[in-house]
């Protein structure tokens, strides 16, 4: 039985499927306990929720944004004070510190947190990284 | 073996092109330096074939892509964390076998206080070509009606590796005797639609039951699992046999055939390095001299619907069987096809010239004089650049 608080994660999240650790959603550790795919019979694609909110991303598969209405939540991915607390997490404590003083509502992508990264002076190699993963 | 000789190789690319790598695996192996692999995991079973290799890092691609694009600072520590772990490996140096974006800004990641060979962005964020061989790459090489090398020759002479010698697949590079049975292997879908000869897999019925009755050879369908759906059908209606097994269970048997019949670039470059001759029907993006598989290579580039089944199975005959008794049949085919067999020059490089059993050309004859002239010239200059002093 899924509750509010319960977190379903199912990939295409190679690595965190099944998490923790190394888990990208901060609210994770909150959650109670894990649900997987086999306890959601008519749910095969990947899906996280959290409380009433299913996060993961606005352009995700038609099938999640299906599930989301269903569920009546709202899709969701960092932004803000998430990308900050993610930010200090991941030891970047000048972009952390860039985007606190530059709060956005909007979701960044990676050329965005490599153009700040680049501005606040974090080091060549995360620039590289962020490039990296804006180019995949 | 001590790390000042260990090389990564960078091959972040599909499968087809990470088995082109096998030249370079090959020769850096044999020179006697510790050889290890980064590649995307979706190319795993090709980077398992290439020789002379120590050890193999996969990076997930899909799964860094979609992180990327929702967490991207949750993807950010992700391919960090793999990044530290190669460039902890200690490497005297890094070989970038791969022009995009990401591999080249990740090139310098992975030898931090060595060197690297092949295309990267420097730390201003310029891309650099460090040897005329990638020059010619980025310019005429992307043109396919100018460019007369193919990539991988390219990428292998800018890494400093010899382009003479046997490179075939396996742990140690040997040459493997090819023990030939009765057997035709054919893969009849290519990896995007636009290098399909034929739209369905159905379109093959009747070449697959002409070959088997004028050759006596059993067929044999190549492709992946996924494919078994659309194969099944063409099989049970021709009598061929289905083979959708891994790479390497793929290679050994086309070790065991007399040729295969190919639109895909994998199965090309795989029976390139097990030395399977091969009948290439091109389409669209796989055309021109970019992609050339090896020496045992027919290409027939195919205005869609140009070649019928009857074509195909003459050709065949004459690039397999060696059955030349009909010079009027060879006369139509080089009239109708554009037919090239695949040839490697006095350097080393792969090119094409029109198969010797064709009747004279004088202005194919020409093009392919004037390819080898081209491509002696750049050789000259890559040399220069090689004995150039630091």
């Amino acid at each position: 039985m899924l509750t509010a608080k319960t977190v379903v994660f199912i990939g295409p999240y190679d690595e965190t499927c099944p998490p923790p650790p190394g888990a990208s959603i901060l609210e994770l550790e909150q959650a109670e306990r894990w649900a997987y795919a086999d306890e959601w019979p008519k749910i095969d694609l990947p899906l996280a929720i959290d409380g009433f909110e299913i996060r993961t991303a606005p352009d995700a598969p038609r099938e999640i944004k299906r599930i989301a209405r269903h569920l009546k939540v709202r899709l969701h991915r960092p932004a803000g004070d998430d990308l900050v607390r993610l930010a200090e997490r991941a030891r970047l404590p000048r972009l952390a510190e860039a985007l606190r003083t530059t709060p956005s509502e909007h979701p960044v992508s990676a050329q965005h947190l490599a153009a700040m990264a680049r501005c606040a002076g974090e080091p060549t190699e995360t620039v590289r990284l962020f490039l990296i993963l804006e180019h995949l | 073996m001590s790390r000042d000789h260990a090389i990564v190789v960078l091959s972040l690319q599909r499968l087809g092109d990470v088995l082109t790598a096998a030249r370079v695996t090959s020769a850096l192996g044999r020179e006697g330096a510790r050889v290890e692999v980064v590649h995307w995991d979706a190319a795993d079973q090709a980077a398992a074939l290439l020789p002379e290799v120590a050890e193999r890092h996969a990076l997930p691609y899909t799964t860094l892509r979609a992180r990327a694009r929702h967490d991207p600072i949750g993807a950010f520590a992700q391919l960090r964390r793999s990044v530290h772990d190669l460039a902890a490996r200690g490497f005297a140096r890094a070989v970038n076998l791969t022009s995009t974006r990401p591999a080249c800004l990740l090139a310098p990641l992975l030898a931090p206080n060595g060197t690297v060979s092949g295309p990267f962005v420097d730390d201003g964020g310029e891309y650099r070509a460090p040897h005329p061989a990638l020059d010619y790459l980025n310019t005429r090489g992307v043109d396919p009606e100018l460019n007369v090398f193919a990539h991988h020759d390219l990428y292998a002479i800018s890494a400093g590796v010899p382009l003479t010698g046997f490179a075939g697949l396996g742990k140690t590079s040997e040459p493997h005797e090819r023990d030939v049975d009765a057997i035709l292997a054919v893969h009849v879908h290519g990896s995007s639609h636009d290098k399909s000869w034929r739209d369905s897999a159905d379109d093959w019925a009747d070449t697959l039951v002409e070959l088997r009755r004028r050759f006596a050879v059993r067929i044999v369908l190549l492709g992946a699992p996924s494919e078994a759906e659309a194969l099944t059908p063409l099989a049970a209606t021709t009598g061929a046999e289905l083979f959708l097994r891994p790479l390497d269970e793929t290679a050994a048997l086309l070790r065991r055939c007399r040729g295969l019949i190919s639109v895909d670039t994998v199965a090309i470059h795989l029976a390139a390095a097990v030395e399977c001759p091969t009948l290439v029907l091109r389409q669209g993006p796989a055309r021109g001299h970019a992609f050339l598989p090896g020496p045992q290579a027919l290409l027939v580039d195919d205005a869609r619907g140009s070649t019928t089944p009857r074509d195909i199975v003459e050709l065949v005959a004459r690039h397999m069987f060696d059955d030349t008794t009909d010079p009027k049949v060879a006369a139509d085919l080089g009239r109708r096809l554009r037919l090239q067999r695949v040839v490697r020059d006095t350097n080393g490089y792969l090119g094409t010239c029109r198969p010797e059993w064709l009747p004279r050309d004088l202005q194919a004859d020409e093009r392919d004089r004037a390819q080898r002239t081209e491509r002696d010239a750049w050789h000259r200059r890559f040399v220069e650049a090689r004995d150039a002093p630091c």
